[in-house]
């Protein structure tokens, strides 16, 4: 009877919440980390039409009619040592009213990266260096963001000019790698 | 025989017991919780790509990716915390003009997000003040992980540029 006494009161259950025991635990993840090629350009919109107006003073040539009111504005990311460019070209069928030639310059950003001007071009349907020299930027959204596109419809031959004549051009701006 | 004796004693046991003869009997449990301190997480494939923006002009967008959990659980003596903390391995970069950054959202109980670091080889706090508790294992249990690639200097992308770092999170005594 003792002994089964003993037997029971000395009969020990033991719990454990068992699990590897340890003052540290750790866990990796792998990440992938990459930049894109991001090579995009649009427009701030349509300038306004050009004019050719009417001179000061009789005798002299008439004047050019301009609009800087627009700006192209991109966003470049390139590899080491690329760099890219602004052409620009209008439509194979499309030209300046007689007697006249349209012109075009862009003026970039001070802001890093977004290029130098090529000064400015007369506009054929062959793209033209605009912008060069272009690398990673971003030039900015805002309204006055950008390269300003400062358009220029000059009077060349003021014996060729055809009173109310009108041009509509379509002019494509492309942002490319540089050759 | 000796077989015969054993059954016999077994009986005349259960006949004291039927009779009430033992009345009271004492028995010691001893219950122990092991200190553990256990870490996993959901997801080792993470992949963060800075692509077009928004609108030419614009900056791209830092990508985001939230699609990972540490789940843990921890046991802790009274008074005791545990952290996890976070931190690359030597020689890992986010790519040029970037900065990775992470921030864990931990459920109520779990502990407290130490907020948003910038990953670094040196380990950093994510989430304290852990104490006993348990996240779950389901695939959204736990403190959400999310890995923000920031972009610093927009000029300083180089395109096509690849890295890949690996995150070592761990569960520790604070």
């Amino acid at each position: 009877m003792k002994g089964l006494k003993i037997a029971l009161a000395g009969l020990v259950l033991g719990f454990a919440l068992v699990g590897p025991a340890g003052a540290a635990s750790t866990a990796t993840q792998t990440l992938s980390m990459q930049v894109g090629a991001i090579c995009v350009v649009s427009v701030t919109g349509n300038p306004s039409t050009l004019s050719v107006a009417a001179p000061g003073t009789g005798g002299q040539t008439p004047v050019s009619g301009t609009s800087n009111s627009t700006y192209a504005q991109y966003t470049s990311t390139v590899a080491a040592g690329q760099t890219r460019k602004l052409t620009v070209a209008w439509g194979a069928s499309d030209a300046a009213p007689a007697g006249c030639s349209l012109k075009l310059m862009a003026t970039p950003n001070v802001g890093t990266n977004q290029g130098t001007s090529a000064g400015q071009i007369t506009m054929t349907s062959t793209a033209q260096d605009l912008v060069t020299t272009i690398k990673s930027c971003a030039t900015g959204t805002s309204a006055a963001s950008g390269a300003q596109l400062a358009y220029s419809l000059d009077v060349t031959d003021p014996t060729a000019l055809v009173a109310g004549a009108t041009k509509t051009a379509t002019v494509t701006l492309t942002l490319t790698d540089a050759a | 025989m000796k077989t015969l004796k054993a059954a016999r004693a077994a009986a005349a046991c259960l006949l004291l017991l039927l009779a009430g003869e033992i009345r009271s009997a004492t028995t010691a449990v001893s219950a122990t919780v092991a200190s553990f301190c256990l870490m996993a997480v959901t997801s080792n494939a993470v992949t963060l790509t800075i692509a077009n923006p928004a609108s030419p002009g614009g900056i791209p967008a830092n990508p985001v990716n939230s699609g990972t959990y540490a789940q843990y659980s921890s046991t802790v003596a009274a008074g005791v915390t545990r952290r996890v903390t976070a931190a690359w391995a030597t020689g890992n970069a986010a790519p040029t003009g970037c900065s990775l950054l992470l921030l864990a959202t931990v459920p109520s109980g779990k502990g407290t997000s130490a907020g948003t670091i910038t990953l670094s080889t040196t380990a950093q706090n994510l989430v304290t003040g852990i104490g006993g508790c348990a996240t779950g294992i389901t695939a959204t249990s736990g403190a959400q992980l999310t890995y923000t690639l920031s972009i610093g200097t927009v000029t300083s992308l180089v395109a096509n540029e690849s890295k890949s770092a690996t995150i070592t999170l761990t569960l520790t005594d604070s």
